[in-house]
């Protein structure tokens, strides 16, 4: 069951051609997804482009710490709704925290990708998972 | 899915400023620090609970002079059902506080209280309850724990139990992302398990490849934790476990490794204490005359059928060389089946008996053994 409330729709609504963007962006977690499960979550931590990014930078390290499952995930959704991000921001930082509760799972890639689709929106998510297939 | 929690998360929050939802009220940083202090007390507090026990957070609930935390405290030590904390503090009054700096307070005690009666490590629970500042605070409680956490908490003798796990991490050393992947697959109450009998050199390639110093610290407790909790055949379980987690993640582990821990899992546990028993029990006389009389190879083959602390009683009864030929031929020896080591036993219990019995037969007259060896040797001889 997925919960729903009025006040997070309007937090997370953005334009059709914001969501659009989506399909790259998920491209690029898939590449994280490899680096995890190659190299280790470790040497993501340090690097550039993750930094860039706070949730996941953030969350990497709370991994690091022994943080897992459900103590993760409320961490992190204390950090989205105390965060002042909106729309499509918001919508992005909600994508990288299910792309890290799933690696922080040990999911599979195939798991990984059927977990972060759906942020795409109905209209889109079969495409995406079509061209992102594995 | 996250969009749950945050359904979760929101509700305990205070109201947003605008009605579009998007901005709560900001913090100024005095109130930021006191919302701080007020979650270090708390960890504190449930840190000592931890390691002290229940009269240390009974004292500081006696002691503590602001409600809400005097409040928090009580909950913790009620024990009570953790979903029925957020109810406590709206019928106590705590979540229709009067400035943002009480609703903050109050919700950051809820999550400290939620999380505290599931047990969570304070390094999380502190983590939990200062996510409500935002990322600004993010190095300051990180330092703080440093502090309190990073000094090496394990301090007694390594526990070292018999079995594979410290081979296997070892082959994974040049592949962390698998090894990483089974860290997180088996998750902090296995792995600690796991890792509470392994020797330190194995532990520390476990956190070089999953946990910064903070972690390794959390990790340290709950071995610790694990070791004062769990008796050696858990221990002994979660090491088979976290093993099999490694083997089904990839081929490295080696194969043989592999086969014996299936071979162990196969094993007859009621003839393997049959016959420990047996060894234990026999007259030590009795023992040294048997096993000196017996083929190296039948001994090896019986060894498999035994627990380690027999090993130590049957090796003590031979000549070093006599040991050193039976070492030798149990390294040549394959795992035998479990009706192989029945057999295998039933003929040393035969000999036992042949040993004991009187040369001369008297009828209806017992055996000169213990009542105890008797029963072992007729309950190994009677298996089929």
């Amino acid at each position: 069951m997925i919960f729903w409330n009025a006040e997070l729709a309007r937090r997370l609504a953005c334009s059709k051609r914001e969501k659009s963007h989506l399909g790259s962006i998920i491209k690029e977690l898939l590449e994280i997804h490899d680096t995890v499960r190659t190299e280790g979550i470790k040497s993501l931590t340090d690097s550039a482009s993750i930094k860039e990014k706070p949730i996941l930078s953030y969350g990497l390290r709370l991994i690091e710490e022994g943080v897992s499952g459900e103590t993760l995930e409320e961490i992190l959704a204390i950090y989205l709704i105390a965060s002042p991000w909106s729309g499509f921001d918001f919508l992005l930082q909600c994508l990288h925290t299910e792309a890290l509760l799933s690696l922080a799972a040990g999911d599979s890639k195939d798991m990984y990708l059927r977990k972060l689709v759906p942020y795409c929106g109905v209209e889109s998510a079969a495409d995406v998972l079509g061209a992102l297939e594995l | 899915m996250i969009i749950n929690s945050l359904c979760l998360a929101q509700d305990r929050l205070p109201s947003p400023s605008e009605p579009s939802g998007q901005n709560f009220p900001a913090l100024k940083p005095r109130t930021i620090q006191a919302c701080l202090e007020l979650a270090k007390k708390f960890v504190t507090t449930i840190q000592r609970y931890r390691s002290e026990g229940k009269e240390a957070l009974l004292a500081a609930t006696r002691e503590e002079k602001k409600k809400n935390l005097k409040y928090a405290y009580s909950l913790v030590a009620s024990g009570m059902p953790q979903e029925n904390v957020a109810s406590a503090f709206a019928r106590a009054g705590f979540l229709e506080a009067e400035s943002s700096k009480d609703e903050f307070d109050s919700a950051m005690l809820l999550t400290g209280v939620q999380l505290a009666l599931k047990n969570v490590h304070p390094i999380a629970i502190m983590r939990a309850m200062t996510a409500y500042l935002g990322f600004a605070v993010y190095e300051e409680v990180g330092s703080w724990l440093a502090q309190r956490y990073s000094s090496p908490i394990r301090q007694e003798e390594e526990l070292l139990l018999p079995g594979e796990l410290a081979d296997a991490v070892y082959a994974f050393t040049d592949d962390p992302g698998s090894l990483g992947q089974a860290i997180r697959l088996a998750g902090l109450p296995l792995l600690a398990a796991a890792s509470a009998g392994c020797p330190d050199e194995t532990l520390s390639i476990i956190k070089s490849v999953g946990f910064n110093s903070l972690g390794s610290a959390l990790l340290d407790d709950e071995i610790q934790n694990a070791r004062s909790r769990l008796s050696s055949d858990e221990l002994s379980d979660a090491q088979h476990a976290f093993l099999t987690l490694l083997g089904s993640l990839k081929e490295l582990v080696p194969k043989g490794i592999v086969e014996e821990e299936a071979w162990k899992r196969s094993m007859d546990g009621g003839l393997v204490s049959e016959v420990s028993e047996l060894i234990l029990n026999l007259d030590a006389r009795i023992l040294k005359t048997v096993i000196s009389a017996m083929d190296a190879k039948l001994v090896a083959a019986l060894i498999q059928a035994m627990e380690p602390i027999a090993h130590d009683r049957l090796f003590s009864s031979v000549t070093s060389n006599r040991g050193k030929k039976i070492l030798d031929a149990l390294e040549a020896s394959a795992p035998l089946s479990s009706n192989e080591l029945t057999r295998q036993a039933q003929i040393f219990a035969q000999r036992v008996l042949a040993e004991v019995a009187p040369r001369s037969k008297i009828l209806g007259k017992a055996l000169p053994i213990p009542a105890q060896v008797r029963q072992l040797l007729s309950a190994i001889l009677s298996r089929e």
